[in-house]
């Protein structure tokens, strides 16, 4: 088979096809109704192929759109699960609340537990409130005020707190920040030291 | 509607389906012919003149390279680029059933010929 094709037909496809191959897949060879011979159906054929290309470049991009509509979702999910963990409130006796904080405490999670720690203790007419930091590493700088200040908001609605496992560093921190005097802290060993002092105080347990 | 049928008979007597095929074509257009194909024309010579400025919407093409099991086709076209297109959806769909003709007269006589 030989075919004569014109130089400026051949340029055209050409420069489609470049442009094709940089990720444009808009462009169209030129169909002449006139260019009747068997080249115009490999110029009829690169337009199909572009076509496919661009059906398949809308697809990829919707579902692109889709999975990342999804991950943020999810990421909001998680963000709202992980608050939920990250301020476990428990009523362990009638008007006692324990509160067991796992992990680093910044201002900003801070914020969130007196928050939180707040409305339940007004909701729940708590008098104890135990604080658990055990697994507290470390807490920001700027942070620990803001626990203290939670602690005497908290005795401000009339419940006494009470602090356990605490660490040296922690320990060291409240000291430095001269939390002792006016606060109404009252330090325990362990959790079950906590309890047992305020089932005591209670009268719920004997013996 | 860019499909209209109509059932007729061909000279030696064979009922046949001719197709008036025109404008664009979409994938609902290629639905509603492969339907009517695998349906009630299932096996049916069909013997379609193509209007010049007919396209096939890339959706169309393949749902229409889906069907199988059809009869023998002959298309009558003058435009270059219809016979163009019906070429080249027919190297894909690899049947020896299809023929393009520019003459309808030679359509009518190849589909004539052609086995049940």
């Amino acid at each position: 088979m030989s075919v004569t094709i014109e130089g400026e037909r051949v340029d055209q496809l050409l420069r489609i096809i470049v442009a094709a191959a940089t990720g444009d897949y808009e462009l169209r060879v030129p169909l002449v109704e006139e260019d009747d011979d068997e080249f115009l159906e490999v110029e009829l054929g690169v337009n199909y192929l572009l076509e496919e290309l661009a059906l398949g470049k809308a697809k990829s991009d919707s579902q692109r759109q889709q999975l990342e509509a999804r991950a943020e979702e999810l990421a909001h999910q998680q963000s709202e699960l992980v608050q939920a963990l990250s301020t476990p409130v428990i009523a362990v006796w009638p008007g006692v609340l324990a509160l067991p904080l796992v992990g680093r405490v910044d201002d900003e999670r801070a914020a969130q537990i007196t928050a939180v720690l707040l409305e339940r203790v007004a909701a729940e007419r708590a008098t104890h409130v135990i604080i658990d930091l055990t697994g507290v590493g470390t807490i920001a700088g700027t942070t620990m005020p803001a626990l203290l200040r939670m602690v005497r908001a908290i005795g401000l609605l009339g419940a006494g707190c009470l602090l356990t496992g605490i660490s040296p560093a922690v320990a060291q921190q409240i000291v430095a920040l001269g939390a002792e005097g006016g606060a109404p802290v009252r330090a325990l060993a362990q959790l079950s030291d906590a309890l047992a002092h305020v089932l005591a105080q209670k009268g719920a347990l004997r013996g | 509607m860019p499909f209209r049928y109509e059932e007729l008979v061909t000279p030696r007597g064979r009922p046949y389906v001719r197709v008036h095929v025109s404008g664009d074509i979409s994938l609902g257009d290629a639905e509603e012919y492969v339907t009517r194909f695998l349906g009630p024309y299932r096996g049916r010579h069909v013997l379609s003149v193509v209007a010049s400025g007919t396209e096939y919407s890339a959706k169309a093409r393949k749902h229409l390279l889906s069907m199988s099991d059809a009869g023998p086709h002959a298309t009558v076209t003058t435009s270059a680029l219809v016979r163009a297109a019906i070429n080249l959806m027919t190297r894909f769909a690899n049947t020896g059933k299809y023929r393009v003709f520019a003459d309808e007269f030679e359509a009518m006589a190849w589909l004539d010929d052609q086995e049940a």
